[in-house]
């Protein structure tokens, strides 16, 4: 097949040096870096490439090179704030980029039984510099003979909410389209899954039905597992500020005393709560709802229960006979008292927001609150305990779920997961399925084929098979392998058996040591433009330069070209499915994609074709209407929606007037918010524990295989481990080797974002430069470390080498946080930060975390595992 | 107190009328010469002192004619003009003089008496209440900002201004006045403010301006721009490489506010975990001995062609306020500048003496600090902004229209047909008016007669100034209608 006409990549032998250099990585940026061309566009306008805050920035260029960020003023989100590693993110973009394809020379083939023997290295000795054109052909070879032998379901892929949505768009249509493969999956999968699942549950779809501007107006405001402080630290001043002018009450459930908890004592001690619980979210919305059903029936929402609910009747039932703060204190870990001085703040502000019209208590949850093997459920009972006081479905109240990464929420609409398909549809739904086989030219009943195929378990479920020889291909699109649980066990085992493609920006990219077929990327600022949707539903442009390190391509373009190469060599018509060519810049048209995108979404609950409209009325692009309008909130499905930015708020007719609205009051097709009893009992918690604790240390035991253990996990609302708190108190050095006393939790620093760019910008690196662990002083006592001491945290299954960070005074930066007693906890942004080779590489936090996941949403639990602290 | 009893429109012409601005405007006895209708004495003006003593600032303007006389009517054709295509820039004008003494109840300065100047001459960039508006100026009224700030500091901020910037020297408002704001800003109650730090004014942070210099660009250049020049680079924070801030601003005042920011504002504290970096201390001395150093330095940027994009900038930062983002300005409040016809009759030469310029007697204030490179921009910009179907209108600005009417004629017809939107006395909004004021001396002296002739019969499409010449017009008006109302306008200011 020959390849069509694509952008020269010129003479390269000066400019490329695959030398691995004296330091292995994080080189400055003066290492011969060339690009494309030396002019480009100023001033472009993008979201900011890191947390799903989506804060409006602006790109400063000189001579074809991002030099400078500029926080938009005029962008509603940030108002012209920025946090510092937004600020800082040009300084990631031209260090230590790769710019050839590179094959490694001992290649993994499973349907030859051939294993690679280098994998775990990317020596540049072990690869070859290839062209796109042999690199591309490889890998269609290989893929297509994979899924003409094995089928399309023996191809899994782990994409990104990082990518822009164009990308995952068609991402999708690769994967369930072409390749006919059910095993697409994201790292959403281990950041949202649980706000998704939660959703569709209790209101019929994923949609977080609030937006930002509640903030300013909610009577009161609560944290659920979220360190907002240092995960989404512009919507956390926002909270402090509007805290700060209206004295609002406010309440953070979080093991530690976080920034966020000592930041809003510090506006006011007097209305600022915190519940330090380990696990027992559900039991504390269960005993909130129990205080509240007993002492403040005038809270209690009974007629929106009785008139837009169902299940509230169970539900009040079973709250009233088994959650009585004072019974369930071994569960929610806060007295009961506390319980019930909160459950009246929090009466209070429901009713003031209900006789007001506007106001009540808006609740906010971030990741650390969906990694939990019950995340679903975490999701589920807050909502119940939102709908029983009425805070849902009026401006200033409601859940929020605040997105980890840029456009996570674009991997949800676009519906590039394990059983789904775009716009909040299932690919269980026949209709839809034929909805969407229309819009993208597939032929008949392919997509009825993948709708049975299986990928149990999801993303760790994928790499499971993969152990087991299901799953033999596997693409990485940006999307590093080291976010998954159990990296030593599972992960990397498994990438190692399978032909592993990837495409990456940074030459010593953990995904490298992985790779059968490295393809380098364009990263965020380069590409041309592309769609990225934040937490509160809103679309918003990212311009680039258009202006690439020279080699590289951007990620949407590799799509299109390996579909389309991959597509015709299994007999399909590919002009029909991606009907999409480069243009005179030498890139696809982003936008073409997403004007497909928006017109397959009409008549969908996500119906963004009014946009379109306004295109046909106006000339306006797209793009250029979102652009000015600073982004625009899905839905958007008549013109006139789309002129005005949007919908704001979702469900009990905070629409716009939208004629053939696909729903009523909520999505589920009764129109009624479901309410399910959630539970947690830990009665049986050792029993479930110890089996457990066979992932990761059992090679014979999948926990796929084993999915009832999950779904009984997750009903009681456990933990993957427990602790042996016994055993705390000893010295270091004389637990036992099978016994883990510590709670072990990971998580992130505002510093960093993931674990990639921030650790080569010079400004966060060092600022935050190094792995840590939070100890309370009284652990570091017993155990007899000091401050600043460099410790080992071992779980059943790795360890990190961490520095002891004791307090607010610690000498290890930030100091930001502290922990209670028996728990630890380390940001797993450094991951790699000392080093990828896993030769050289102590801090790598997923080598740690257990692989169990909620049964029904996917996501894996990296917040209680239990662990020990050893000397060097 | 009388003014307010007239009404905002009557309190901001009492305030004009109490010598504010340019002496010639409040010389009752020469209005009431002028115009025998008006010569009545208007309620405000008897609290007034008949001789303004002029205060600290420059001389009084020279009178157009001694007082109570009617200025000469304009020569015709004995020294012809230039054509106008590149006229020679045009001398900025004497510094605005200072104004006559407050009158009698209006001597001690009061919070009360500051929130009503604010309302009148602050308000327009601050915004109510001194809330301020990102990447347009800052939030006064802001307790942090209040804790750190001295009077002194204060004062000098609102008296001297920020050469370069839109904040200009305020001096004539006088010291009661002055005093006012202070009072005003500083009555903000915030029952949250917790008072961070003592400044120090004698006390000096010393610091490494190389490093300084390489802080900075990490992170300060972001928001206050690579070159320290603030909202005119386009970011969300203010000029604070400005020599005239520097000079007012003390080590301590500038340790401190870095340190523990600006609550309310995109401004955090840098330091300690809780800021959004943690710099040192010393690392905030470095910045500082590097702002200091720079001394207002900006590398002159080479002359190039006229930009519209970068003159959307300079508008966003400068004008859009009262102008709006769009230039469709509001009734009553700012013209529209993006205006069809207006920019059809208006030349360049025309629209920058008129922004560097101003319009004594208005929220327009005059702009000598601004570069031609900026004022190429922002008309570059301006005229770029889409129109419907353009127009394209023939101005000639040697044209004397003045002498071919009659100043008492054109007197009556102003009174019929323009006062009602233009105000009795040709001040326009500060009369509160609907329409600008074209009787203006700062517009009559930019404006050409064949400008004004122009207008009438053009109008300006989409205001409420419809045309005025001929049957299709408001008023169907013949060129003799026209030529009278010239020579009136003439007769309240000077030509160009």
């Amino acid at each position: 097949m020959k390849r069509r006409h694509f952008v020269k990549s010129g003479a390269t032998a000066a400019a490329l040096s695959t030398a691995v250099t004296k330091e292995g990585w994080a080189v400055p940026a003066e290492d011969g870096i060339e690009l494309e061309k030396n002019e480009a566009p100023t001033d472009l306008y993008a979201a900011c490439p890191y947390c799903g805050v989506g804060c409006g920035t602006i790109l400063k260029t000189q001579k074809g090179r991002i030099t400078g960020i500029v926080p938009d003023k005029d962008h509603p989100t940030n108002k012209g704030l920025q946090c510092i590693k937004g600020l800082t993110s040009a300084e990631a973009i031209y260090v230590n980029r790769l710019n050839k394809p590179l094959i490694r020379k001992d290649m993994s083939d499973p349907l030859r039984g051939h294993v690679s023997a280098t994998k775990g290295s990317y020596d540049p000795s072990l690869f070859r510099e290839a062209t796109w054109d042999e690199a591309e052909e490889l890998i269609a070879d290989q893929i297509a003979e994979i899924v003409k032998t094995s089928g399309g379901n023996a191809v899994g892929l782990y994409g990104s909410g990082q990518l822009s949505l164009e990308g995952q768009y068609l991402e999708n249509i690769f994967m369930k389209g072409i390749l006919g493969s059910n095993t697409i999956e994201a790292n959403a999968r281990m950041c949202m899954t649980s706000a998704v699942t939660g959703y569709f549950k209790s209101l019929g779809s994923d949609t977080p039905p609030t937006c930002y501007e509640d903030i300013e107006i909610a009577d009161m405001i609560t944290f659920w597992g979220h360190n907002a402080r240092g995960a989404h630290p512009i919507l956390y001043w926002r909270v402090a500020d509007t805290k700060a002018q209206r004295n609002i009450p406010t309440l953070v459930v979080d093991p530690r005393r976080t920034g966020t908890v000592m930041g809003l004592e510090d506006v006011n001690k007097e209305n600022s709560f915190h519940f330090p619980t380990v696990n027992g979210d559900i039991s504390i919305h269960n005993a909130l709802a129990y205080a509240l059903l007993e002492n403040h029936d005038d809270a209690i929402a009974w007629d929106f229960l009785k008139g837009h609910t169902t299940g509230w009747e169970e539900y009040v039932d079973e709250v009233k006979a088994g959650y009585k703060p004072e019974d369930v204190e071994d569960r929610t870990k806060i007295p009961a008292a506390e319980i019930r001085k909160v459950a009246r703040i929090w009466a209070e502000a429901s009713i003031r927001g209900r006789e007001r019209g506007t106001g009540g208590v808006m609740s906010i949850w971030g990741i650390g609150y969906n990694q939990h093997l019950h995340g679903q459920h975490n999701t589920m009972s807050l909502i119940n305990l939102m709908a029983l006081t009425g805070n849902i479905g009026r401006p200033g109240c409601g859940p929020h779920s605040q997105t980890g990464q840029p456009n996570a929420m674009g991997e949800r609409l676009t519906g590039g997961l394990t059983g789904r398909l775009p716009f909040n549809i299932g690919l269980d739904n026949k209709a839809h399925r034929d909805w969407c086989s229309k819009h993208w030219g597939l032929p008949k009943g392919r997509l009825d084929q993948v709708a049975g195929m299986q990928n149990t378990g999801m993303a760790v479920g994928m790499m499971e098979r993969a152990l087991k020889g299901d799953v033999q291909a596997m693409f990485l699109i940006y999307a590093t392998h080291i976010d998954l649980p159990d990296s030593y066990k599972l992960v990397r085992p498994a990438l190692t058996k399978t032909f592993t493609v990837v495409q990456e920006i940074y030459k010593d990219a953990p995904n490298n040591l992985y790779a059968d077929v490295i393809l380098p990327a364009a990263t965020w600022g380069e590409w041309i433009n592309g769609i990225y949707v934040q937490s509160e539903r809103r679309l918003y442009v990212t311009e680039g330069t258009g202006n690439p390190v020279k080699g590289c391509r951007p990620d949407l373009d590799m799509v299109i070209d390996k579909g389309k190469l991959i597509g015709e060599r299994l007999g399909l018509d590919m002009k029909k499915i991606f009907p999409y060519e480069r243009k005179e810049h030498g890139f696809y048209d982003p936008e073409e994609v997403f004007r497909d995108f928006l017109k397959a979404s009409k008549g969908t609950d996500a119906d963004l074709s009014g946009i379109l409209e306004v295109e046909e009325e106006t000339g306006k692009s797209p793009y250029q209407q979102i652009k000015d309008l600073r982004g625009i909130q899905w839905p958007a499905p008549t013109a006139a929606i789309a002129k005005a930015g949007g919908t704001k708020r979702r469900y009990m007719a905070q629409e716009e007037y939208w004629p053939g609205k696909p729903y009523g009051e909520f999505r589920h097709s009764d129109g009624k918010l479901h309410i399910h009893m959630c539970h947690q009992d830990y009665s049986e918690y050792r029993e479930i524990t110890d089996e457990l604790s066979k992932a990761g240390t059992d090679p014979d035991y999948f926990v796929t295989d084993n999915m009832d253990t999950l779904v009984r996990a997750r009903d009681a609302g456990l933990t993957p481990e427990l602790p042996h708190f016994d055993e705390l108190g000893k010295k270091m050095g004389d637990c036992p080797k099978d016994k883990f006393p510590f709670w072990w939790a990971t998580g992130v620093v505002y510093e960093h974002f993931h674990t990639a760019k921030t650790i080569r910008a010079g400004t966060t690196k060092k600022l935050v430069p190094e792995m840590y662990v939070e100890m309370h002083p009284d652990d570091a006592k017993e155990l007899g470390v000091k401050d600043g001491e460099w410790v080992k945290i071992t779980t059943r299954r790795g360890s990190v080498e961490a520095r002891v960070s004791v307090g607010l005074d610690s000498v290890v930066k930030p100091a930001r946080n502290t922990v209670p007693k028996g728990f630890l906890f380390s940001p797993w942004n450094l991951s790699v930060a000392d080093s990828a080779d896993p030769k050289k590489n102590k801090w790598l936090a997923n080598g740690t975390t257990h692989r169990a996941f909620d049964p029904v949403s996917g996501q894996a639990d990296f917040k209680k595992c239990a662990a020990r602290v050893e000397p060097i | 107190m009388v003014g307010l009893a007239l009404g905002i429109a009557g309190a901001v012409t009492l305030v004009v009328a109490l010598g504010m601005l340019a002496g010639e405007i409040v010389q009752g006895s020469r209005v009431a010469g002028a115009n025998p209708r008006l010569s009545e004495p208007r309620p405000f003006i008897v609290t007034e002192k008949p001789e303004a003593t002029p205060a600290k600032g420059g001389p009084p303007p020279a009178a157009h004619g001694a007082p109570g006389t009617t200025p000469p009517k304009p020569e015709v054709a004995a020294t012809p003009k230039a054509p106008a295509p590149t006229p020679a820039p045009r001398p900025a004008p004497a510094p605005t003089p200072a104004p006559a003494d407050p009158p009698a109840g209006a001597t001690v300065a009061s919070a009360k008496l500051g929130e009503e100047t604010y309302n009148i001459f602050c308000i327009a960039c601050h915004q109510p209440e001194g809330k301020g508006k990102v990447g347009f100026a800052p939030y006064i009224r802001n307790s942090d900002f209040l804790a750190l700030a001295s009077d002194e500091f204060l004062r000098q901020s609102i008296v001297q201004g920020r050469p370069g910037t839109a904040m200009v020297p305020w001096a004539h408002l006088g010291p009661v006045k002055v005093d006012s704001l202070i009072l005003y800003l500083r009555s903000v109650t915030d029952p949250n403010a917790k008072p961070v730090a003592t400044i120090d004014p004698a006390k000096k942070h010393p610091g490494d301006p190389a490093a300084g210099q390489a802080l900075y660009a990490q992170y300060c250049a972001a928001c206050h721009g690579a070159n320290a020049n603030g909202y005119a680079e386009g970011g969300p924070g203010p000029a604070i490489g400005n020599t005239a801030f520097l000079a007012a601003a003390s080590d301590d005042f500038l340790f401190h506010t870095i340190k523990h920011g600006r609550r309310g504002t995109p401004m955090m504290g840098f330091s300690g975990s809780a800021g959004l970096a943690n710099l040192s201390d010393a690392e905030i001395g470095h910045v500082i001995a590097y702002l200091r150093h720079r001394n207002g330095e900006t590398p002159a940027p080479a002359a190039r062609q006229a930009d519209a994009k970068a003159g959307k900038m300079h508008y966003d930062a400068n004008c859009a306020a009262c102008h709006q983002p769009d230039g469709t300005g509001r009734p009553g409040f700012a013209p529209s500048i993006r205006n069809r016809d207006f920019l059809a009759i208006a030349s360049d030469e025309f629209i920058k003496d008129t922004i560097r310029n101003g319009r004594i007697g208005t929220s327009m204030v005059q702009r000598p600090d601004l570069s031609d490179q900026v004022l190429d921009d922002i008309i570059a910009y301006l005229r770029a902004l889409p129109v419907g179907n353009s127009v394209t209108i023939k101005v000639d600005p040697t044209r004397q229209l003045a002498p071919r009417g009659d100043q008492a004629a054109g007197h009556r017809k102003y009174d019929l047909y323009c006062a009602s939107c233009h105000g009795m006395d040709g001040k326009g909004y500060v009369e509160g008016g609907s329409g600008p004021g074209i009787g203006l001396p700062g517009f009559l002296r930019a404006a050409s007669d064949d400008y004004i002739y122009q207008t009438l019969k053009q109008g300006r499409i989409g205001t409420a100034m419809r045309p005025f010449l001929g049957a299709a017009g408001l008023a169907n008006l013949s060129d003799q209608d026209a030529f009278d109302l010239i020579s009136y306008l003439r007769s309240l200011g000077p030509a160009p």
